[in-house]
């Protein structure tokens, strides 16, 4: 653990390996990052079995002084940033695994790699931050290489845009979190989380400044893990390639504001307001999200969709208390839905579209894909026995015991929706007819399907390391020695867990009728299964019912919201960017060119300031 | 005064000085004789060669303990080593890049010249920062200003250049209108010009229309003065000065003339304002006179920080974009200056140093860029990660120290200054806001240069532009801003542990 | 303040340099600007006089009144003299110009109206040449160094800016 330090550098020197030499290695540079990302997974791991034995760990050096104030720089390993690490270099070697295959052809390759390494190398720095300042300085690089990543594809326009968006929407949620962070640096008198930790316990901070930097700090979560309202950037970013999109649009950066928010969980739990917040807006952006996901037809914007709920999913964990259900779901998130974005990134290699409606039918022509996208699936709806499932159903323990109805159902509904529309991508893009034509389908290489059945046999194990059946270890582990962060598990009634279960096997079952039963009679699906045909078939008012009320209602609430977003949050954003831009095109026709008005604004400055200290200093008798 | 008395003094402590003096001298003396077809270009090396020798004979300094000749009219204090250091080292990447100075037209004639009134301006400076006097501060003001102007001018072929030199000297002139009459009043009031008297003798002024006379002073030196830092609100002159200007001049404006100004206004901020009418009972609410001023120079602070950020966002030219973005990071400075926190002096080193390397490095790659084509619109950066992937690489760690991001000299800077502002007693909240905001809006005009280099496909006609050859003395300052941005971004220890060993926190100021 | 004949020349002579300075500013003809220029001048070498500093006084008429204005006559005549300047500049350029000159002029006057200075320095005109030359040369040798040096800079930069530079002279040579 005394070198855990180590485990960033692996892909910094992969990072300034390939930018060095990555021209000449051209697609062997892939095996560099790999065998870097490996050695930071290996240590990882170590360092991960090396904390179940042994205390936290914490190592830091002075690093910068201003007056008297010490700044430092270390690293340090606890519960959180054990796992994380693990997380955070796993999906980040199995991503340059796939991409081996995935990029393959493409004259930057060896420039994509060298951005993967930067950006891993920043999420880990992010990771073992033992202070504020260290975390906000990897977050910006993370943002930074999230920003090259997301506009990889250059060329495009759309990507530059997006790349452009996310940056600029980010910062403004960074701004929050750099106020925040000041303030309680300025109360405190330090960055270390320990001492902002003591000092909220000693009560030598207001509660009305901890709400406050609670709050600030929170903003910079939302911008980067896309709540509402600064979530529009992340659908956009799914103009980078799709690992990329895998790594860091699912798995890794948007989750670190939901990291950032647990590691400073012990500032939130004091703030009642502050949580209470985070459990709003994250509840709120869960649903909103999800509602919006109904309807899209690009199988990456559904994901992107759907990782901005399940974020939101979290930090209602989160604020309703639940640590340990918060940070458990972002594991289990974190494989399914890089699993899920692996999966979606082998269909689009197959068709070469991202179209849903133009799919169809891939079954049977991706024969590995499939069932993997379909495990994905199940867990990110949270069917029984997946990994979802359980850090779903956490969650929804931990919102119904923190006593908030309202929440609870919300996130209930959310779950619903998700496995709907969740379903619904599946069946469109898996079952029935190819909508298009479709040549030369066919089964991605090796090398990337391995990283995808790594990934799929965690999505569905995840999920054990923490039940109420089996024991709660992750949990007891988590909290371990530290009271604030509430328990390992909490006892909620068993109803929920029916309840959790009944709804998303509902969505699952009306996207068949919908989606997979359409096109029954024609496919080899009906002659299968002919009893649960007949049976649906039966029914079919009901799914007439179904579709007129629930659907068209909700799908009428998705249009609504999507168009609240598009011109409300779009516009807000762009009426502060216009009135920017009015004050410069004024500063520059005051420019004139004419020396004579140089001197006169001078002039007039030094005579306005001279008469304002004349009336203010009194000296007018 | 006798010989005796005049050797007795410690004519060493000036050496810096001398030696400047003498490679100018030299210069401009062997540039009347030597033969015409003589490439001036050895010129640049050998100040270049000369500045380094000033600099190592001022490292040599740094431990002598503070030096007075003749009445405070030279002084080498910490404070002046300090920042005397910042300039030579200003100067020297500047002569860099003037050795890879090729444009168009209307240079070749005045290479030498070029050289020689580059250390002349050096000279005016490094006095500007080693005087407790005024007269002699004024004389090394003036010295800078002039050879300032000319050197906007020199591309005599160039309208620009010449439009550039006018409003130069104009504004110029009106600034040292301003200053010197502010001066004067301060000198009537105190009946010296040495700074060390004034500070003894202001506390003692009780009436309280002396007071008020003062404050104008105090006014008109620092709007005057505001010409030299280009903050609000003599600001105007920067855009169209930099743009006419040849590229290293506009980084010599930029880097060596706005840290003189700087110094030479703390300088007389501190020792003349700093201490008048402490703990004075006889007059209401003057505790101390600098403590009311403060909000002034917030108000200019944050003016500044407006102004130069949002107007940068409507440039299309280069030169104009760094211009704005010059003022703007003159604003940052004034908050430092504004806060007078304890470690005020640390935050303004430091920040000028990291300005220094950053800007002169963008400089030199925006040097590179238009001196071809004489084409200043931004769009030259487009697709330059292709054409020059190291360049572009460069490039991008200058504007990202410059809008501040993290691992970067320009980050640990604003970082010093916020939590200045923020840790003086009274904190300056609403100074801290605007500084975070404008910094916001600055990353929209920084980054807009990122993506012209990176994601902009290069223009198809570029015939020679096509392969970008960099010069050495260019790669030399290139290579030296890269790493000292760098290091200094991740270990600015290494530059305060210096400040604070050595300088001692300008201890020695006010003796 | 009592009625003196001190005052009685100061009055006029500061009048006479605000005349001129104005003039300066609003007459349309170089040659007649620098007739008023000469004015101001010379009224500013009289207020010099009063205030014991002759040896300024006299450098003012010398350098002012007599060199610049002759090179300033030699550039008029070498050049084409018959321009007239053409006033520009909006309205409200002027008003808030002079609401500036008045908002400054009303606050220094506040400030040095009534003034007084207690201690007066009586010695001021005894050899005042001399002790000029004194300070000069042995207290602010350094300055006065140094201004030799701009002078440098000064003369050069009129050169370079001066010089008619053909690429065929210059081979000529």
């Amino acid at each position: 653990m005394e070198n855990a330090w180590i485990i960033p550098l692996f892909p910094l020197i992969s990072f300034l390996f390939l930018l060095l030499f990555g021209r000449r290695l051209k697609e062997n540079s892939g095996y560099v990052g790999m065998a870097l990302t490996f050695l930071s997974l290996i240590y990882s791991l170590v360092v991960l079995f090396d904390r179940f034995n042994h205390p936290t760990y914490k190592a830091e050096a002075t690093w910068l002084a201003i007056g008297d104030v010490q700044l430092t720089a270390g690293f340090e390993v606890n519960q959180l940033n054990a796992l994380m690490l693990v997380i955070v270099s796993l999906v980040s070697f199995l991503v340059h695994t796939y991409s081996k295959g995935y990029m393959h052809g493409d004259d930057r390759f060896h420039i994509f790699y060298a951005y993967l390494g930067l950006f891993t190398f920043a999420m880990l720095g992010l990771v073992v931050s033992p202070n504020l300042l260290q975390t906000y300085i990897f977050w910006e690089l993370v943002g930074v290489g999230s920003f090259l990543l997301i506009g990889f594809y250059f060329y495009k326009e759309e990507a530059k845009a997006a790349a452009k968006k996310a940056f600029i929407m980010t910062r403004i949620g960074d701004v929050g979190l750099l106020i925040g962070m000041i303030l309680l640096f300025w109360q405190v008198g330090s960055f270390e989380y320990d001492a902002i930790f003591l000092a909220v316990e000693e009560g030598a901070i207001s509660a009305g400044i901890i709400t406050l930097t609670a709050i600030l700090i929170f903003i910079g979560a939302v911008g980067k893990s896309g709540q509402f309202p600064l979530h529009t950037w992340l659908p956009d970013a799914m103009e980078g390639p799709t690992p990329v999109s895998a790594l860091i649009h699912a798995a890794t950066m948007v989750a670190a504001g939901v990291y950032l928010v647990a590691a400073l969980f012990p500032l939130f739990t004091a703030s009642e307001t502050a949580l209470m917040t985070v459990a709003v807006i994250g509840a709120f952006t869960a649903i909103f999200a999800a509602s919006i996901g109904l309807v899209q037809t690009d199988i990456k914007r559904v994901l992107a969709y759907s990782t901005v709920s399940q974020l939101g999913y979290m930090m209602l964990a989160l604020g309703s208390a639940g640590y340990v259900a918060g940070v458990f779901h972002l594991m289990t998130h974190a494989f399914f839905k890089a699993l899920l974005f692996l999966a979606a990134g082998s269909v689009i290699h197959a068709v070469h579209t991202q179209n849903i409606e133009e799919m169809g039918g891939l079954w049977k022509k991706l024969r590995l894909t499939g069932p993997l996208f379909l495990i994905g699936t199940l867990a990110i709806s949270g069917v029984p026995l997946f990994s979802g499932f359980f850090s779903k159903d956490e969650i929804l323990i931990a919102a119904w015991t923190n006593g908030n109805p309202v929440l609870f159902w919300l996130a209930v509904i959310a779950a619903f929706f998700t496995a709907f529309y969740m379903f619904r991508l599946f069946f469109m893009v898996f079952t029935g007819q190819s909508r298009s034509e479709m040549k030369n389908v066919h089964e991605s290489p090796k090398v990337m399907t391995v990283p995808m059945i790594v990934l799929g046999v965690l999505a569905v194990v995840a999920g054990y390391f923490n039940t109420p059946w089996f024991g709660t270890f992750l949990g007891d582990w988590l909290v371990e020695g530290n009271e604030a962060l509430g328990h390992g598990h909490t006892e909620g009634p068993a109803w929920i867990m029916i309840v959790a279960t009944l709804v998303s096997l509902l969505g699952i079952f009306l996207a068949w009728l919908m989606y997979g039963k359409k096109s029954l009679q024609r496919d080899w699906l009906s002659s299968r299964m002919p009893i649960t045909y007949n049976m649906l078939y039966n029914k079919y008012y009901l799914d007439e019912f179904y579709a007129l009320s629930v659907v068209k209602t909700t799908k009428g609430l998705s249009v609504l919201l999507s168009y609240i977003e598009a011109f409300v949050v779009e516009g807000i954003v762009k009426g502060v960017a216009g009135i920017v831009h009015g004050l410069g095109k004024t500063g520059s026709k005051i420019q004139s060119g004419q020396v004579q008005a140089y001197g006169t604004v001078a002039f007039v400055g030094l005579a306005v300031l001279v008469v304002v200290y004349v009336l203010a200093g009194g000296y007018l008798k | 005064m006798d010989l005796d008395t005049l050797l007795s003094f410690e004519w060493g402590a000036m050496a810096p000085e001398f030696i400047i003096l003498g490679v100018a001298t030299i210069l401009s003396i062997v540039d009347l004789f030597a033969p015409k077809h003589l490439d001036r270009k050895i010129f640049g090396w050998i100040g270049f060669a000369g500045i380094l020798l000033a600099l190592a004979s001022l490292i040599n300094l740094v431990g002598l303990g503070p030096v007075s000749i003749l009445y405070d009219t030279f002084r080498l204090d910490g404070f002046a080593k300090a920042f005397k250091i910042l300039l030579l080292i200003g100067a020297a990447l500047v002569m860099l890049l003037a050795l890879s100075y090729k444009p168009k037209e209307g240079m070749e004639e005045y290479k030498g010249e070029f050289y020689y009134l580059l250390l002349a301006g050096l000279l005016g400076a490094m006095m500007m920062a080693s005087s407790g006097d005024l007269i002699t501060l004024f004389v090394g003001l003036e010295l800078l200003s002039l050879s300032s102007y000319i050197l906007a001018g020199i591309r005599k072929k160039h309208l620009p250049s010449n439009e550039s030199a006018m409003k130069y000297v104009v504004n110029g002139g009106i600034a040292t209108a301003f200053t010197l009459f502010g001066m004067s009043y301060v000198y009537g009031l105190t009946g010296t010009t040495n700074l060390i008297e004034m500070t003894n003798v202001l506390p003692n002024l009780a009436n309280a229309q002396y007071i008020y006379i003062l404050g104008i002073a105090f006014f008109m030196i620092f709007v005057g003065l505001s010409f030299k830092l280009a903050t609000a609100p003599f600001h105007m002159w920067a855009p169209d000065v930099y743009q006419g200007a040849p590229t290293p001049v506009t980084a010599f404006l930029s880097v060596v003339s706005k840290t003189a100004g700087f110094v030479i206004l703390i300088r007389i901020l501190l020792t003349v304002f700093g201490n008048a009418f402490a703990g004075n009972s006889g007059v209401a609410a003057m505790t101390n006179f600098l403590v009311g001023m403060q909000d002034y120079i917030a108000f200019l602070a944050a003016a500044t920080m407006i102004i130069g950020n949002v107007v940068a966002l409507r440039q299309r030219n280069i030169k104009r974009v760094f211009a704005y973005s010059s003022i703007a990071h003159a604003g940052y400075l004034l908050v430092a200056v504004t806060a007078m926190s304890s470690f005020m002096f640390d935050a303004l080193w430091f920040y000028l140093g990291a300005y220094l390397f950053m800007n002169v490095g963008a400089f030199a790659v925006i040097q590179l860029l238009t001196q071809h084509t004489d084409n200043e619109d931004i769009g030259v950066f487009a697709g330059l990660y292709k054409r020059a992937p190291w360049l572009a690489v460069a490039m991008g760690v200058f504007i990202l120290s410059l809008a501040g991001i993290p691992g970067t000299a320009g980050f640990i800077g604003k970082l010093n200054i916020f939590i200045g502002a923020l840790a003086s007693e009274p904190a300056h909240y609403v100074l801290a806001s605007v500084m975070i905001a404008t910094t916001v809006i600055s990353y929209f005009y920084y980054f807009g240069v990122l993506t012209q280099m990176f994601f902009r496909p290069a223009a198809e006609d570029e015939g020679e532009g096509g392969k970008i050859r960099v010069p050495v003395g260019l790669s030399i300052a290139l290579v030296i801003c890269v790493v000292a941005t760098i290091v200094f971004g991740l270990f600015p220890n290494i530059a305060l542990d210096f400040f604070h060993t050595n300088f001692e926190g300008f201890a020695d100021f006010l003796q | 303040m009592t009625f003196s004949g001190e005052l009685l020349a100061f009055l006029c002579l500061a009048l006479v340099a605000v005349i001129g300075g104005v003039l300066l500013l609003n007459l349309t003809k170089v040659v007649h600007m620098v007739v008023a220029l000469v004015f101001t001048f010379i009224s500013l070498a009289g207020i010099y006089v009063l205030l014991s500093a002759e040896f300024v006084a006299v450098v003012q008429v010398l350098i002012y009144s007599g060199a610049i204005t002759i090179i300033m006559l030699f550039g008029i005549m070498l050049t084409r003299h018959n321009d007239t300047s053409e006033p520009k500049g909006g309205a409200l350029k002027k008003i808030f110009l002079f609401l500036g000159v008045l908002g400054f002029g009303v606050a220094v006057y506040i400030g040095i109206y009534n003034l007084d200075f207690n201690p007066q320095a009586t010695t001021l005109h005894e050899n005042n040449t001399e002790q000029i030359g004194m300070a000069l040369y042995s207290k602010y040798i350094i300055p006065f160094e140094l201004t030799s040096v701009l002078l440098l800079v000064a003369l050069i930069g009129a050169i370079i800016l001066a010089k008619n530079d053909n690429k065929k002279e210059a081979d000529k040579e």
